[in-house]
């Protein structure tokens, strides 16, 4: 009888320590959320940097980013939020540091095709 | 384990072939042997040096040939590797000897095609019931 | 009295993932058992084959939400040897630390699991609330709790600055102390031991037979480390001992594990201590030249095995997996023959099912 009392102290400092701790929910969407600096959370590239050479989507593992490309100066990059792991592969195989991945959720959309949305345009018809 | 002693015994088991060891990255060393020679080796193995621990059997298409390759693990790692034609692939279960390969076989046997001789309910590991297309793994199937 | 052949999946409260068992029964007594794994078969290998070798890595990661670094950690390791790359030694630390945190974070949920099947709900609650501090700094170190994306071709993608690292290593002290505090409290919490002891015993010939791996071959006196036998990454300069039982039931399993999460702390202690200076990667050609290799590490439920040929492109020509669960399921028939119907969850939990691993 004594052995069971005393598997039971065991328990009782966790029990007090949870009596008086707050609860962990977050109280997202009711109250803002702080994202914490290394969350990979929205693909945002930077169109003066960008040179449309590919890398990006060549190394996307969920075909996300898609390059219609028909010159130097005259492509469409495009980035697919619905097919996008947030794997910062794109990140990391950018050479020319255009891609970051910050920390901002990507809010959810009722229509498939608000999901997409052409990053960069480059179409200067000159030479 | 004796690697040297393997192979001598190898050597033994069957005279009428070159069997020699090609020393392989992360220290894996590779033995080619004849499809109808893999029980027999497998058989020497356990007998002679109790190497019996199958990690697994890989099976490709390599284009000419389906290849299968039995990984053994006795402190340094040891591949068996086997080559058979594309027409009705079979060659003899190792269940026998090392049940655990079972599991191994099974999905070989779905993923490639290639039949288990001796092998009592080869049913598909992985693929549903209801899979009516080429084993996946062949390179003729063209559906991506 | 009448053989009932029960359905156990391939939804089903008791499991975690599709897994279909047929249990024929008889009275309460179990006689025979057959199993249906593949509802979460995704066919990775054959997509493995249609991207590039950098794509690859992320295509394996999600193998396993459990077990994803050690799936990045071998593929690359194994790519990484074709390519005749030295990862840098503060790269090779920095993926050990990883591998190891893992291995707690997978051992605390198997415990809660465990704890939850057997119906002693407060170790379930309290394992998973400490895990948190695990998934935690994994979340710091690399950007996600289970996709970490941290092992590149070459090396690795995050890093830890001196701050960082005493920070880790406080959150590591609290929870030395709650684990052996879970320890403490199945030695002496009888029901616990009740339920466990006796239950789904392997001998070591059996696990030789079926070439079972990982803790459950090693709570059978089954003595393979591939950590030891085999060192990777960091571990060679690593000093850690290799927990084995002799009982081969769920209770000889619990300990192993247990035990084995302690002394992973300790190694991520060392790892964190030592942590040496220098570059995260190495540059890493796209073109792989042709050959194969053969890449073996240990995950948390044992030696995962991957065989990677490639033909000169920047495809892999075949990649094949082989997960550590795929060998303990062979072995379920033979746990489940003659035990109660009260024990099968228990039996189910004591093997430390991935499904997701084993199918692919």
């Amino acid at each position: 009888m004594l052995s069971r009392l005393r598997s039971l102290l065991y328990l009782l400092p966790q029990f007090w320590r949870m009596l008086f701790t707050r609860p962990v929910t977050v109280r997202y969407p009711f109250a803002p959320l702080k994202l914490p600096s290394y969350f990979r959370g929205k693909v945002t590239i930077d169109p003066e940097l960008c040179r449309g050479c590919g890398m990006c989507a060549r190394d996307c593992p969920a075909f996300a980013l898609e390059l219609e490309r028909e010159s130097r100066d005259n492509f469409r990059l495009i980035h697919y939020h619905d097919r996008c792991a947030y794997c910062g592969q794109c990140e990391a195989s950018c050479n020319f540091g255009a891609i970051k991945l910050v920390n901002e959720f990507v809010p959810a959309a009722p229509q498939r095709d608000t999901l997409s949305r052409v990053m960069v345009r480059r179409d200067n018809e000159e030479a | 384990m004796h690697w040297e002693a393997i192979l001598q015994a190898l050597r033994e088991t069957f005279p009428a072939e070159t069997i020699e060891a090609q020393a392989g990255l992360i220290d894996e060393t590779f033995i080619a042997l004849p499809p109808d020679g893999i029980h027999l080796a497998v058989q020497v193995l356990i007998e002679r040096f109790d190497l019996r621990h199958l990690s697994t059997i890989t099976s490709q298409d390599t284009g000419g040939e389906i290849e299968l390759l039995y990984h053994f693990w006795g402190g340094r790692g040891l591949t068996l590797r086997t080559s058979l034609p594309r027409e009705k692939p079979h060659i003899a279960t190792l269940t026998d000897l090392i049940p655990g390969a079972a599991f191994y076989e099974r999905e070989v046997s779905e993923m490639l095609g290639v039949t288990f001789d001796g092998f009592p309910d080869p049913y598909p590991l992985l693929l549903p019931d209801d899979w009516d297309g080429q084993p996946p793994l062949r390179q003729e199937e063209s559906n991506d | 009295m009448t053989k009932i052949t029960i359905p156990i999946g391939p939804q089903h409260p008791a499991l975690k993932e599709p897994l279909s068992f047929l249990l024929t029964v008889e009275g309460e007594q179990i006689l025979d058992s057959a199993l249906r794994i593949g509802y979460v078969h995704r066919g990775l290998e054959r997509i493995c084959q249609n991207r590039n070798y950098v794509q690859n890595v992320h295509v394996v990661e999600r193998v396993c939400g459990i077990c994803s670094h050690i799936h990045t950690t071998t593929y690359c390791q194994g790519v990484e040897a074709l390519l005749g790359l030295q990862v840098p030694p503060r790269a090779l630390y920095l993926r050990t630390l990883l591998c190891e945190l893992e291995r707690i974070h997978s051992h605390l949920l198997w415990l809660g699991v465990l704890a939850e099947y057997i119906g002693f709900t407060t170790i379930f609650m309290y394992a998973w609330r400490d895990r948190e501090i695990v998934l935690d700094i994994m979340e710091e170190l690399s950007g996600g709790r289970v996709a970490h994306a941290a092992n590149v071709i070459g090396g690795v993608s995050i890093d830890a600055d001196e701050a960082h690292v005493a920070s880790i290593l406080d959150r590591l002290d609290v929870l030395e102390r709650q684990i052996k505090l879970f320890l403490d409290l199945i030695r002496r919490e009888r029901s616990f031991q009740a339920r466990t002891r006796g239950v789904g015993h392997l001998s070591a010939e059996q696990i030789r037979r079926y070439c079972v791996v990982g803790p459950a071959a090693r709570a059978s006196g089954v003595d393979v480390d591939l950590r030891r036998d085999a060192p990777y990454a960091a571990y060679k300069w690593l000093n850690f001992q290799v927990i084995t039982a002799e009982e081969g039931d769920v209770w000889a399993r619990t300990m192993v594990r247990v035990l084995e999460t302690i002394e992973s702390l300790h190694m991520c202690r060392q790892l964190l201590t030592e942590l040496p200076a220098g570059p995260l990667t190495v540059r890493a050609p796209r073109r792989v030249p042709p050959g194969e290799v053969v890449s073996r590490t240990e995950a948390p439920r044992g030696e995962l095995i991957y065989y990677i040929r490639s033909d000169g492109s920047d495809r892999p020509a075949r990649v094949k997996i082989r997960t550590p669960t795929l060998t303990t399921l062979i072995t379920l028939h033979d746990q489940l023959a003659g035990v109660h119907t009260a024990d099968v969850p228990v039996v189910l939990a004591g093997v430390d099912l991935c499904i997701a691993c084993a199918d692919r």
